[in-house]
């Protein structure tokens, strides 16, 4: 991957990526692979690009798609969809941001399944229904139904925690 | 709760501080860790395996007597690497750009026809190399004079220099193989991979649902 490319197509679409990343991990380690993968296969998927969507938005596509499909190697075994164990291991990263609550908004996505926890990122994103559809291949007309729903998850486990 | 979670994520990373960027390292060494290239590696690796073992395997035969059946079973694991490398070209159409669900979907269609084709050509792979494999042995008990003498000793019905009902015997094995052959190959396949299967299979209900409910 040539610098040029890391910092004119990457960097300044960085957070998006260290925010869909952070919630698909539970390691500073594991967040670190997760971050390099996902950069490495936009470089390598930027032939694909059609300029039909925003680059921000293929950006999403390729961090929540990596993300879904992630192997990290855990011990002699892989574990395939690494995300899958979450709630066991989820220690290190409670403290991966300097603001206590965003941390505990954080650990509430972790609880959620895949597909919930990239919807509602996208819309935490100020993403329109549209785009969230068109990310993540959905309707447009049930994910505002289906983002309630999560608000309405995330609610209950942060004020579990809070209280 | 006292805020809503959106102003806890605007907030949370109005700080500057909030998103510290990793360190890329060793990129240009690093190996995908996606499932998608993971299997590309696998079956490169698997398909050289099979490479290097099959000429191993026509010396080997070739050594014990019976080079035919060597040349066959190198045959056949050609075919099963040729089958492999055709398989392996049909990944480059999971693209990772696609949206979420079109991607997942790409993906589980290409690993269900992968394992379809592979379960018909195992079928027929694992009978005909059993029988293969049991060359060495019809050639060693009658070459083998001690065990030749009581071979034509014994009044069985021969054919080919060994008792007629070890040929059927061997016969009936092969038949089961085929007949459960695609069941082992599968109870194999999902040994390996029924977390991804079962992960898979969740995340397209979820979004089926969610594109339908």
């Amino acid at each position: 991957m040539s610098n040029d490319f890391y910092r004119l197509s990457i960097l300044p679409h960085v957070a998006i990526v260290i925010k869909i990343c952070r919630a698909y991990t539970n390691s500073q380690e594991d967040f670190e692979d997760y971050y390099q993968e996902v950069c490495l296969q936009i470089w390598r998927s930027k032939d694909n690009f059609q300029e039909q969507c925003e680059w921000s938005t293929w950006v999403y596509r390729i961090s929540l798609n990596v993300c879904l499909t992630f192997l990290k190697k855990k011990k002699n075994n892989y574990q395939y969809f690494a995300s899958d164990s979450l709630p066991e291991e989820a220690i290190d990263e409670s403290h991966a941001f300097a603001d206590e609550t965003l941390n505990q908004l954080y650990d509430a996505i972790r609880q959620l399944s895949e597909v919930d926890r990239g919807v509602i990122l996208l819309y935490l994103e100020e993403k329109s229904y549209q785009e969230i559809a068109d990310i993540t291949g959905t309707n447009a007309n049930n994910i505002g139904v289906r983002i309630k729903r999560i608000k309405e998850r995330l609610k209950k486990i942060l004020d579990g925690k809070i209280n | 709760m006292e805020k809503s979670i959106e102003t806890i994520w605007n907030k949370g990373f109005l700080d500057s501080d909030a998103l510290v960027v990793p360190k890329l390292n060793n990129f240009y060494n690093q190996k995908s860790k996606t499932i998608t290239d993971k299997l590309k590696r696998m079956m490169k690796i698997n398909i050289y395996v099979i490479m290097v073992f099959s000429i191993l395997n026509l010396g080997l035969y070739a050594a014990l007597g019976t080079p035919y059946a060597g040349a066959f079973i190198f045959l056949l694991l050609m075919g099963v690497c040729w089958k492999s490398m055709r398989q392996a070209k049909t990944m480059k159409n999971i693209d990772t750009s696609l949206s979420s669900y079109e991607y997942l979907k790409s993906f589980d269609s290409w690993l269900k026809i992968a394992i379809s084709n592979s379960t018909k050509v195992m079928r027929f792979f694992y009978p005909l190399v059993f029988l293969a494999a049991l060359m060495p042995i019809v050639h060693a008990l009658k070459t083998g004079e001690v065990t030749n003498a009581a071979i034509l000793n014994s009044g069985f019905h021969l054919f080919y220099g060994i008792p007629t009902f070890t040929w059927i015997i061997a016969l009936v094995i092969a038949v089961l193989i085929y007949v459960f052959g695609g069941k082992i190959y599968k109870w194999d396949v999902n040994l390996a991979y029924s977390r991804i299967f079962r992960k898979l299979e969740n995340m397209i209900a979820e979004m089926d649902e969610l594109r339908n409910e």
